[in-house]
């Protein structure tokens, strides 16, 4: 495999990266490649790989979004609100999505026409949604999420947790999307050159509004997730998890530098840090390493990903000093022929 | 690249600590504090039953003894959210703190300087190093609470048979928890036969405590026994237990009645344990009135507390500290309760 598709395919590393994680794990311990652990993985890994699949088309336009961890926290409470208070499940979960669009579009739209840094606006938002929150439950967690509605979380099919065949499908929608429509290219334009973009014509703006409400819309879908999955929601929730959102999809080879990366890649860079986590209670590595071992991850990605792209620059450059040199004796011909 | 990670990280601590201000619990400084002593009652965090119920009882408390407590505390648990806290307060002259602490010594030199000035410093819940502040006021000492998880565990799983047993808490830094977990696996290694397989932490994160728990009931087939001492490892671990639908897997630990009530009902665990915790924090304003009267107390020293009878403050060895003082020592709540399907329903926090 050349460096140009490795860099073009960073996903194919990210998941071989997890195969290998896994057969690692299997060589001291046979049950963690048992299937029943590898589907709770994958369950676990549902929240992340949302909030990660959002935060990458955010990054794609060469932004970042540090809000969704608030934003999880908010939607969430309000949709566990609704649920405690009878509100149908269905009219639900079309609040919380309708209102994680909403809460992206702020961003979005002070980081284009409030011309405000994506850091700085979404730093803002990270600490205000997190403070509405707290004023509509006054510090209180909201417990007792109908049982009818938990149970979503536990229903599966074919032996494969519904959820986790639920957030697939989003991802493929994302996917292609992204991939196969004109305004999912536009999204790639905008974060490897904005100007560029605008001056043949992409409305750059409009896209980098839709990257946020994108990602509010994740972290929407990831707070059903967690009404579902865990069955009670505090204003703690989603606290300090966009970092990881943020890891997961650089692992997964989406560029900081915009332009670059997939949602499945973000996906599998989800898979691959819950997966590392789990796997210290298999190797009984005490449970404080967590932290450690998700920095140690990203440090490894981070440097690959910036080596890779140095030979691959490395090796441009050679190839011009080529073709330079391999034209340079015609060139020098053509000149005695003429005299 | 690395460096914008290093900059975003940067700047998420900066916000978090400036939306500080905004997430306290939400009690009034207006003016209807008038002249009383200013109380600040400070939690870990924020957002979770536990401390806005020691919150609820020590603003109640405020006005039975004349002062004017605010509960005050951050969404986030981190020494330095805690620290900017005292600071704050110290600086506007309020007259006494009362601390939940996140760190045994993480905050001593900003309560020693609370202290320099005449400000009336307590520990609640979880303390600091005695020296840092002059009384805790302790729901039971790592003894009493240690021995209790074990007590719980061992209704259900025979002491006298090998047995698989993990602990699960929040964090690796907290004092008390971290205090009661040694005290109970030091009972577990010498007075049963069970074997500790694990300890995992989940940062007071719900959705971390129920995936760590997925995962360690997973890596550990023959697990028997989860001890959970933290308010959200334990419903984290009880909802983890009913995804996974795992019956042969007793859970005990520290929680409140309101968290836990689903689980019990539907017999995912049989009992857990916890103190009234809004009587801790009543307990907390009765103790800095005292001082604010102008009472000295030592160790051996009694006094009489409107509502709790006569407290007694104990040495600092209770909790097994080296240090002892004058003006120093720990006051222990009379009880704690274990919570079960029968009583249950009694409570409301």
């Amino acid at each position: 495999m050349n460096l140009r598709s490795l860099l073009r395919h960073r996903e194919a590393v990210t998941v071989s990266g997890v195969v290998i994680l896994v057969l690692l794990v299997m060589l001291v311990q046979p049950a963690f490649a048992a299937p029943s652990n590898l589907l709770r993985i994958a369950n676990s890994t549902v929240i992340l790989a949302l909030l990660a699949a959002g935060s990458a088309v955010v990054i794609m336009t060469r932004n970042i979004d540090v809000s969704v961890g608030s934003m999880l926290a908010l939607t969430g409470i309000v949709g566990g609100l609704m649920l405690r208070d009878g509100v149908p499940a269905v009219l639900t979960v079309v609040v919380v999505l309708a209102l994680g669009a909403a809460l992206g579009v702020v961003n979005g739209l002070g980081v284009t026409y409030g011309h405000v840094p994506s850091i700085v606006m979404t730093l803002g938002t990270l600490g205000a949604y997190r403070g509405l929150s707290f004023l509509i439950t006054e510090g209180h967690s909201i417990e007792n999420v109908p049982a009818g509605y938990k149970a979503i979380g536990r229903a599966d099919i074919l032996g494969v947790p519904l959820l986790v065949w639920l957030v697939i499908v989003a991802l493929i929608g994302i996917g292609l999307f992204l991939g196969r429509t004109r305004l999912g290219r536009h999204v790639y334009a905008t974060g490897d050159n904005r100007d560029g973009a605008h001056l043949i014509g992409v409305r750059t703006n409009g896209v980098i509004i839709l990257a946020f409400a994108v990602s509010g819309v994740c972290a929407a879908a990831a707070a059903l997730v967690f009404l579902a999955q865990v069955g009670s929601i505090s204003n703690q929730a989603g606290q300090g998890i966009e970092m990881r959102a943020i890891a997961a999809a650089v692992i997964g080879g989406v560029a900081l530098s915009g332009g670059v990366g997939t949602v499945f890649g973000a996906a599998a860079g989800a898979v691959f840090i819950t997966a590392a986590v789990s796997s210290l209670s298999f190797l009984g590595i005490p449970g404080f390493w967590a932290d450690t071992v998700i920095g140690a991850i990203l440090l490894v990605a981070l440097f690959a990903d910036a080596r890779v792209r140095k030979a691959l620059d490395h090796r441009r450059v050679l190839d011009r000093y080529r073709a330079v040199h391999e034209a340079a004796p015609d060139a020098a011909e053509n000149r005695k022929v003429a005299q | 690249m690395t460096g914008a990670i290093g900059i975003a990280a940067a700047c998420l601590m900066l916000a978090a600590c400036g939306s500080g201000d905004g997430d306290n619990g939400g009690s009034s400084d207006g003016g209807d504090g008038g002249d009383l002593p200013q109380v600040a009652f400070i939690p870990k965090l924020t957002g979770v039953g536990f401390f806005e119920a020691g919150g609820a009882g020590a603003e109640a408390a405020g006005g039975d003894f004349g002062l004017d407590v605010q509960y005050r505390g951050s969404a986030e648990a981190s020494v330095a959210k805690q620290v900017e806290l005292i600071n704050t307060y110290t600086s506007q002259g309020y007259d006494a703190l009362i601390v939940s602490s996140v760190s045994p010594d993480g905050l001593c030199s900003a309560l020693k300087k609370a202290m320099d000035q005449g400000v009336v410093v307590l520990t609640w819940d979880s303390d600091t190093n005695p020296e840092c502040r002059q009384f805790y006021i302790s729901q039971g000492t790592p003894d009493q609470l240690g021995s209790l998880l074990v007590e719980m565990a061992a209704e259900n799983v025979p002491t006298d048979e090998a047995a698989e047993v993990a602990f699960h808490y929040s964090s690796p830094t907290v004092t008390d928890q971290n205090q009661w977990a040694e005290v109970a696996k030091g009972i577990i290694e010498s007075d049963t036969e069970w074997e500790i397989v694990d300890t995992v932490f989940s940062e007071n994160q719900t959705e971390l405590a129920v995936q760590q728990t997925e995962a360690l009931v997973n890596a550990n087939p023959d697990l028997k026994a989860i001890i959970a001492p933290d308010a959200n490892a334990l419903p984290g671990s009880a909802q983890a237990l009913e995804n996974l639908s795992a019956d042969g897997i007793e859970l005990v630990g520290f929680s409140t009645p309101n968290v836990m009530r689903e689980y019990i009902e539907n017999d995912v665990l049989d009992r857990f344990a916890l103190w009234d915790v809004q009587q801790q924090g009543a307990m907390s304003v009765a103790v800095a009135a005292h001082l604010l009267d102008g009472n000295t107390l030592n160790v051996g020293d009694t006094f009489e507390a409107e509502g709790f009878g006569t407290l007694e403050v104990s040495p600092n060895s209770v909790q097994g500290y080296d240090y002892e003082a004058d003006g120093n020592g720990i006051i222990v709540m009379p009880e704690r309760t274990v919570f079960t399907a029968d009583n249950i329903g009694d409570f409301d926090f």
